[in-house]
């Protein structure tokens, strides 16, 4: 039996490892948790007797309210339709998919890869649990009822056309070093109508660039461009494009070196550019580059989505807190002018238990602006029925809504 | 239950390839571990994301386990390979989590998802092969390969004999070079 690397192999593997997006962990990140952990230890007695007393007098949500004057309202999504006013901003549904088949971890069976929704279980082994999306890309309505565009895509334009940017290998089956330089590959940017009619497909791939769509226009792409060799913080070259759908022409907006690889939200109206590095939002002036907001929002949790208000006031950022006891999902909203949090919001927890017996965990799955005032919240919870059988995303969207005045 | 991240358990490590060991501060005390995570949380991270094949994981994973090493380093700065004992605990946290959730394999519902960023696409038999082993048969080949480890410390790191090493990369093995062949 050999035990050598064959070079083909090594060389695969080096190339996947080359492949991962940079480290964007903080030293001030590790010492919060190891600060969390030992304030956990100590305090986990006393607070599981609190959230006791929260339960028994009916007020959960009372645990998290915060300081200012924050005002829940709670919205079902798929179970009972939501009354809302027709929102500023659409809430679309982003969330993966995982399966497992039957079987004891760990396993070496491949899972398929596409879904198949003519087939039971999607094309996977009968037994097998877990969550999916299938069908295109799913919104969640005002009414709480969750749509699916056929048309695929990342972002929506204005005028309704889905954009989205995407890899195309133009020499599938020809073995070549993977990586950001490799040849015969292009990044194709799309616009699609609703019946799927493709009005623009263009390469829009700069070798040995990452490049991510972060926001349209009916007239122009907004992508970030991050060069290969950009491995940490400060990215030098890091920079923000508008790209002309109607002839590709490309003008610089701005360096995003700052940022964390890529545009969390942009918000061109208020002309700001918001990012996460762990749970630190920075927001940059899309006009002059400056930054003008860097905000630690939280020490001990995984903070990956944020959204500008209309009127690039306020930016709520979504948290997943980890623990021994299980995870916690929250909503924090900050004020930009203020740098002081105006709600700090629990949206879902489940215990470690609960986690195991439901195959499917509870998690963020998008995040809108209703108005300057309300924020739309989406994440996943598998109904109780889901321990033994594939769910969908539209089945197990719920929603709230939370007022900040 | 087992205490899978007891710094003990990786003690009879023999070497340290160069780059993956501490780097050397003109102290008494060894390394800090401001040092150590400056050297290392890129690599372990980068060796997580390929065995766990899912970037923010791995991301968490680093992250919690260089705070367990935080904690206790003093004990951890002792041993011969602290990169190796953190990448452990990252995979033992980031297993255990999965055992939780029910997460066996992740994929991406869209390809964008996953180990590879939308301008690496995966799109090679290989790559999609060596993302449809098994987790514990990556993580025998990102230990020799990216963390370049002997059969020896591989066993050590991932607390397995070298037997069990060996076998599961001679499997790992034959199904990249299946797909390999069959790209070209």
């Amino acid at each position: 039996m050999s035990s050598s690397i064959p070079d083909d192999v090594a060389t695969l593997v080096r190339s996947a490892g080359a492949a991962v997006p940079p480290y964007t962990g903080s030293l001030e990140q590790v010492h919060g948790r190891v600060t969390a952990r030992r304030r956990r230890h100590v305090l986990v007695g006393s607070l599981a007797s609190l959230l006791a007393v929260a339960l028994a007098v009916g007020v959960p949500y009372a645990l998290a309210r915060p300081d200012g004057p924050a005002v829940l309202t709670p919205m079902p999504a798929a179970s009972s339709p939501e009354v809302v006013p027709a929102p500023a901003q659409r809430l679309f549904l982003q969330v993966g998919g995982f399966v497992a088949t039957p079987g004891s971890y760990p396993s070496d069976d491949a899972p398929p890869a596409t879904l198949d929704p003519s087939k039971p279980n999607y094309g996977f082994p009968p037994g097998s649990t877990g969550l999916v999306s299938v069908g295109g890309l799913k919104e969640l309505l005002p009414d709480g009822s969750v749509v699916t565009h056929p048309a695929g895509g990342d972002l929506v334009r204005p005028d309704g056309q889905f954009v989205t940017v995407y890899p195309r290998d133009l020499a599938p089956g020809v073995s070549r070093t993977d990586g950001p330089c490799v040849s015969d590959l292009a990044m194709m940017l799309e616009v699609r109508a609703a019946d799927g009619s493709v009005s623009v497909s263009r390469d829009v791939r700069v070798m040995c660039q990452y490049v991510t769509l972060v926001g349209a226009t009916d007239e122009e792409a907004y992508l970030v461009r991050v060069p290969s060799d950009a491995q940490r913080l400060p990215l030098p070259g890091a920079k923000l494009v508008a790209h002309r759908f109607a002839d590709g022409v490309e003008r610089d907006v701005v360096g995003v070196d700052v940022l964390s690889g890529t545009v969390h939200d942009l918000n061109l109206s208020a002309g700001l550019a918001a990012s996460l590095a762990d749970c630190r939002l920075v927001v940059l002036s899309t006009s002059t580059g400056a930054t003008e907001h860097s905000i630690s929002v939280s020490s001990d949790g995984f903070c990956d989505r944020v959204r500008l208000s209309p009127d690039g006031r306020l930016a709520a950022v979504v948290e997943t807190k980890f623990s021994d006891e299980g995870r916690e999902g929250w909503i924090h909203v900050i004020d930009l002018a203020r740098v002081s949090k105006v709600l700090s919001q629990l949206v879902y927890s489940s215990t470690q238990t609960e986690e195991r017996q439901r195959i499917a965990p509870k998690a963020f799955a998008g995040l809108a602006w209703v108005d300057d005032s309300h924020i739309r919240v989406a994440y996943i919870e598998p109904p109780a029925s889901s321990e033994d059988r594939i769910v969908t995303v539209d089945e197990s969207a719920r929603a709230v809504t939370l007022h900040v005045s | 239950m087992e205490r899978e991240d007891h710094p003990a358990r990786v003690r009879g490590m023999k070497s340290v390839p160069a780059d993956l060991a501490p780097p050397v501060v003109a102290t008494a005390v060894g390394p800090s571990f401001e040092d150590f995570y400056r050297a290392q949380a890129g690599r372990v991270h980068r060796a997580l994301a390929v065995t766990l094949a899912d970037a923010d994981v791995a991301r968490e994973a680093t992250d919690e386990a260089m705070a367990r090493a935080c904690a206790r380093w003093g004990r951890v700065s002792e041993l011969d390979n602290p990169g190796g004992w953190v990448y452990r605990v990252g995979l033992n946290w980031a297993t255990s989590w999965w055992r939780k959730v029910g997460r066996e394999r992740p994929f991406s519902v869209d390809d964008h998802g996953g180990l590879l960023p939308p301008v690496e696409p995966g799109a090679t038999t290989a790559l999609v092969a060596l993302r449809g082993l098994g987790t514990h048969h990556r993580a025998v080949v990102v230990c020799r390969v990216l963390l370049d480890l002997s059969v020896a410390e591989t066993a050590v790191v991932l607390a397995i004999s070298e037997g069990t090493v060996k076998s599961r990369l001679a499997r790992a093995l034959a199904a990249l070079r299946t797909a390999l062949s069959e790209e070209s």
